[in-house]
């Protein structure tokens, strides 16, 4: 009776074994499993990093960057400042789309306008707002005509602005362009299966060869499974690694860890209006020397992150050097709250999205409690992230008690000003402080067009903002964790993005 | 009967329009896409931009009315994240959905009901033990823990099957044997009890008693009259699959419905929501009605005036 | 599902009858059955356990469950830092995860109880409303029923917890949004049945107020039914509230339930299995009691009720 069932199992196991999948990576083909997800491959509309990430394999800009993160040209040849409102770019001779039309500077100045047209509702329309018109000046040059002096275009040239062929992008609706991407990168779209893959195959017109014919892309959000498929053969690469699940990876035959730090740093920041015990500049340096980054990044992150001091890591345009981040002093944080007249603490609410930003929870959670540490009651609220924009966005207002955020922030634009822009500035949607001479010092140095003379003004405001003003807590930033498997060579990029294109197979190169 | 189906039918309309006006006002309380889709590099003004872009800085019942006066049509709109209709993502979506949905139904029809039936046959014996024990078992494990359990041992250590996905029928049965576990063990213990039950009523004796064949006696008596609370419970199970897999196609990466709701709440996609919700909330009325009028042919003390 | 009668069994009931039955021999049948039934005596044993824990959790926890160390994460079960050991080992935050466990069991065990009571007693309410009413009243009530069936329940879940931000009261409430439905179908069943019982008729024609005959004659006699379903989905409600808490819309933290427990360890699955199993195993085997003590019950009481 109980060989019968013996025999059985073993009869299951070999009929499970006959179908079980083939190991992915064979010869000209390398499968990725990605968490992030897909949403349209219309390069005009959306910006995200998965996104960017996708359609940088299809399509190409006029500028981008370097695995190291060096700005480079892509399309054009070569670009300069003709006036200190005009960008003029020369485009490479010859290249084509993979529809076989010419890449021309008029297809540059459609593809622009798309982006500026009101119809299209683009989101990537903030990062060129500045532009008042384009100008074609012949077949390979054209210029960009921008309303007042923007020395920050070309980082974002190099992210968004990816060029189209405009006979075929005016012929077709916005729907079917949805689906239907031509452009001219590496690779092109072979088949797409929303949230489930997307398979890309070589461009035969295209100036840069994909280092494998063939890329598949599996879109798998949990984490876990992220790993068993790895492990298992059924990918060859994972992108979002949680620190936890590396150890694994790490002890597997197949596959090692692959992680680099990315333009990605995690901030604390608080709502300074009056009524708020942060109002004291002391009280804000005291719950920052409260804080024991390098324990966080070492225990919770598992390493796979590095205190900053300001709001930008060292690949960055403006970023100071010589600025420390905040030590861990315990001792003078109680004096300095003792001092503001906090010696028994306070109480406050810290916000953090849902599963957004890596180990974001648990690090805040670490932090909650070094705070605890100075008498400081940290609550720790998950929100989902919608939700807590709203709260974010009634920040100001009367009946609003003032609180704090924990908020991280991609700057694949690899500058200071951006980051500036989006948490200090008064303007920001995000920001909760407010400083005229700090405004005005970011807008000089915004509008500074000499290099140097503006990485040297920029270096000037961070110093201000760590020393003297600290308006934010500022974190660590985060690397990309990636596991890859042994058979595949791969150099992760300083911006962050896994580009299938990229990915190669070890010894073929 | 007729008329009674006609009434269902205009309480079901009616009831699948309050539906939608619920959903519409939960997600216009809770934030607006252009918030949420805007990175934190934003300033206020980008996104006073692109709300006036998109209409969504007018009135809720002015939004309410535009999305009404075309959802009759059966245009639910475009999706904001997309830039598609969105009920056709939705449709996309939908037969990932229906097959586990109803690949995990079949595994608890087929597998729960003759093992209950067994167990109840073969009452008090190691056959029937083991049964009751592995049911009780597998209705207190949470199933997403089940999954990472399955895909731990079954891809990971044994490297049988695949891992995450749809494809062949091999990505298909961690899934849908996931998403069935509870349903299944549920059914399985319902039936053996119902058929215990059955089985000691006095008809079944005295049928035994003049003589008839017993296997016919159990199939035709016994199962008819264990129907109903069968089918109940079968219909809600189905409801259930069809609407609550959410978390079972997040671990299998399975691109069903629910995945493309989450993230189409997260995001605020409207669109999508709705008509996500439109279809999940017919498909319940569907089954509903579907139920009762099974409960009449097997039953026809149960009238329906 | 309007289905009067599920399986058209009529019963009498008879207010003598009842109450004899009620205080005399019903506990005298529940006892010895809970003897005679092995497994039914082994879930009521790990339920008065688990509850015995809940309830003495400060005293039986070594130290805080709230306490943390970074520097000592994740050390293994019966690792010691010198001072004391840590009999679980400790969490991703250094916590000592035995004190987590067992102030775990306190918050899952609140939530498990408080779905049921409130989904119960509205439930409840309901049911005997349509019931004991009808017309109109039971028209409408029902057609609720059926709306908050057709929703989709992670739907709601996902749009409530957005609202109103997590917290343990939220989460209670929203795991008990839908549960509550089927009390109401099945105590509206038996009202329908009982109503025309005769010493209901009895009371009504003695010209007994609507109270008095909700209270004194009906609801006695649809308890029986709102206990087991009770008893029967406090399992349930503790696998709900894991399966929030993987979804990220469990109970917030720092507070520990079972759910938040195992969805945080999670990640660490392959380098620190204790911080999955225990919470793991602590779920299912109080879930396993919970639910023999249901089908007990059930055997007991009601018999009719198998399908919940």
């Amino acid at each position: 009776m109980k060989r019968r069932w013996v025999y059985a199992l073993v009869l299951i196991m070999a009929f499970l074994w006959t179908g079980s999948t083939a190991l992915a990576a064979s010869k000209g083909k390398v499968v990725l499993g990605m968490a992030g997800s897909l949403s349209t491959f219309d390069p005009h509309t959306f910006s995200s990093l998965p996104i960017s990430m996708h359609h940088t394999n299809v399509f190409e800009t006029l500028l981008t960057r370097k695995p190291d993160g060096s700005l480079t040209t892509l399309l054009a040849k070569s670009y300069k400042m003709a006036s200190p409102k005009v960008w003029e770019f020369k485009l490479r001779e010859g290249l084509k789309f993979s529809n076989g039309d010419p890449i021309t500077a008029e297809a540059v100045k459609f593809s622009f306008e798309r982006i500026l047209d009101p119809k299209m509702k683009s989101k990537q329309y903030r990062y060129f707002k500045s532009i008042k018109s384009l100008e074609v000046v012949n077949k390979y040059t054209v210029r960009i005509h921008t309303k007042k002096p923007d020395p920050m275009l070309p980082p974002f040239l190099a992210i968004y602005g990816f060029i189209v062929p405009p006979k075929y992008y005016k012929k077709h609706n916005k729907k079917f362009l949805a689906r239907n991407p031509i452009g001219s990168g590496p690779y092109i779209v072979k088949k797409w299966r929303k949230g489930e893959e997307l398979i890309y195959e070589e461009n035969p017109n295209a100036s840069r060869k994909p280092k494998v014919k063939t890329a598949v892309v599996k879109f798998i959000p949990e984490s876990t499974t992220r790993v068993a498929a790895l492990i298992s053969g059924d990918v060859d690469v994972i992108d979002n690694l949680p620190p936890g699940l590396s150890g694994r990876v790490k002890a597997s035959k197949g596959a090692r860890v692959i992680a680099k730090q990315s333009p990605r740093t995690n901030y604390i920041l608080m709502v300074i209006k009056k009524g708020a015990p942060w109002m004291d500049v002391r009280v804000r340096r005291a719950m920052n020397l409260a804080i024991d980054r390098n324990s966080i990044t070492k225990n919770v992150m598992m390493g796979f992150a590095k205190p900053v001091a300001v709001l930008d890591g060292p690949a960055s345009f403006g970023h100071n050097p010589n600025l420390k981040p905040y030590p861990y002093n315990p001792a003078k944080a109680k004096k300095l709250l003792a001092e503001a007249g906090f010696s028994k603490g306070f109480e406050f609410d810290v916000y953090i999205p849902r599963g957004r930003f890596m180990m974001g929870k648990e690090a805040l959670e670490g932090i909650a409690g070094q705070w605890a540490r100075v008498s400081l009651k940290a609550n720790v609220r998950v929100m989902e992230w919608g939700s807590m924009k709203k709260i974010i966005f009634s920040k100001y207002k009367d009946n609003v008690k003032p609180f704090l955020y924990y908020l991280a922030r991609m700057n694949t634009a690899f500058s200071t000003e951006h980051m500036f822009a989006g948490a200090i500035s008064s303007r920001s949607a995000y920001g909760g402080f407010r400083d005229k001479g700090i405004d005005k010092l970011i807008n000089e140095a915004r509008s500074t067009m000499d290099n140097t003379a503006r990485d040297k003004k920029y270096q000037e405001i961070g110093r201000i903002l760590r020393h003297e003003k600290v308006p934010i807590i500022p974190l660590y930033q985060t690397f990309r964790i990636y596991g890859v498997s042994k058979k595949l060579s791969w150099t992760p990029r300083a911006d962050g993005k896994l580009i299938a294109s990229e990915v190669g197979l070890a010894g073929a190169n | 009967m007729a008329g009674y189906v006609v009434k269902r039918v205009i309480q079901a309309i009616f009831l699948l329009k309050l539906v939608m006006v619920i959903v519409f006002l939960l997600l216009h309380m809770t934030g607006d896409p252009v918030s949420v889709m805007m990175d934190t590099d934003a300033t206020q003004e980008d996104i006073d931009y692109m709300k006036k872009l998109m209409g969504f800085d007018q009135p809720l019942w002015v939004q309410y009315g535009r999305f009404f006066k075309n959802a009759v049509r059966g245009d639910f709109g475009e999706s904001i994240e997309h830039g598609e209709p969105a009920m056709a993502l939705v449709l996309e979506r939908l037969p990932a959905t229906l097959e586990m949905a109803l690949g995990a139904f079949t595994f608890a029809v087929v597998i729960g009901i003759p093992f209950g039936c067994l167990a109840a046959f073969k009452e008090g014996s190691i056959y029937d033990k083991s049964c009751v024990g592995i049911t009780v078992l597998i209705q207190a494990v949470p199933d997403f823990w089940l999954a990472i359990m399955f895909i731990m041992f079954f891809s990971v250590f044994l490297g049988v099957l695949p891992s995450f996905g749809r494809g062949g029928w091999q990505h298909f049965i961690m899934p849908a044997f996931a998403a069935s576990s509870y349903h299944l063990a549920r059914l399985a213990r319902l039936m053996r009890s119902q058929m215990l039950e059955v089985m000691r009523q006095d008809y079944i004796t005295t049928a035994r008693a003049k003589g008839l064949n017993e296997k016919v006696i159990l199939m035709v008596h016994a199962l008819k009259n264990s129907a109903i609370p069968i089918v109940t419970v079968l219909g809600l199970d189905l409801g259930i699959l069809l609407g609550g897999t959410v978390i079972i196609e997040v671990v299998f990466a399975w691109p069903g419905v629910g995945r493309l709701v989450v993230q189409a709440i997260a995001n605020r996609d409207f669109p999508i929501v709705q008509s996500a919700v439109f279809l999940m909330a017919s498909g319940f009325v569907i089954i509903n009605l579907t139920v009762d009028l099974i409960y009449a042919y097997l039953d026809p003390r149960i009238s329906y005036s | 599902m309007t289905a009067e009668t599920p399986d058209g069994e009529s019963r009498k009931y008879t207010d003598e009858y009842d109450e004899e039955y009620r205080y005399g021999r019903r506990w005298q049948k529940i006892w010895a059955s809970l003897l005679k039934d092995k497994s039914a005596l082994f879930g009521v044993v790990i339920l008065l356990v688990v509850v015995v824990v809940a309830v003495l959790a400060p005293v039986l926890s070594p130290v805080s469950p709230y306490e943390q160390l970074l520097s000592r994460n994740l050390k293994p079960p019966m690792w010691s830092d010198g001072e004391r050991i840590y009999i679980l080992g400790t969490d991703h935050l250094g916590r000592d995860f035995l004190s987590r466990l067992i102030y775990g069991t306190r918050v899952s065990l609140i939530v498990g109880f408080f779905a049921v009571f409130i989904t119960g007693t509205f439930g409840l309410f309901v049911g005997l409303m349509a019931g004991y009413f009808g017309g109109k009243v039971d028209f409408f009530l029902m057609r609720f029923v059926d709306l908050v069936l057709s929703f989709p329940f992670i739907l709601l879940a996902l749009a409530t917890i957005a609202i109103v931000g997590p917290s343990l009261t939220v989460i209670i409430l929203v795991m008990s949004m839908r549960i509550w439905v089927i009390y109401a179908r099945v105590v509206r069943g038996e009202v329908l049945t009982l109503r025309e019982q005769e010493f209901v008729q009895a009371a009504r024609s003695i010209g007994g107020s609507h109270i008095r005959i909700i209270f004194r004659h009906l609801l006695p006699n649809v308890l029986a039914p709102v206990i087991i379903i009770a008893s029967l989905y406090l399992g349930r409600m503790i696998i709900i509230e894991a399966g929030l808490s993987f979804l990220g819309l469990g109970v917030p933290p720092p507070t520990p339930t079972w759910g938040g427990l195992l969805s945080d360890g999670k990640v660490h699955l392959y380098t620190a299995w204790w911080v999955v199993t225990f919470p793991g195993l602590a779920i299912t085997i109080t879930v396993l009691g919970a639910n023999l003590v249901g089908d007990w019950l059930r055997n007991v009481l009601d018999p009719r009720l198998r399908s919940l």
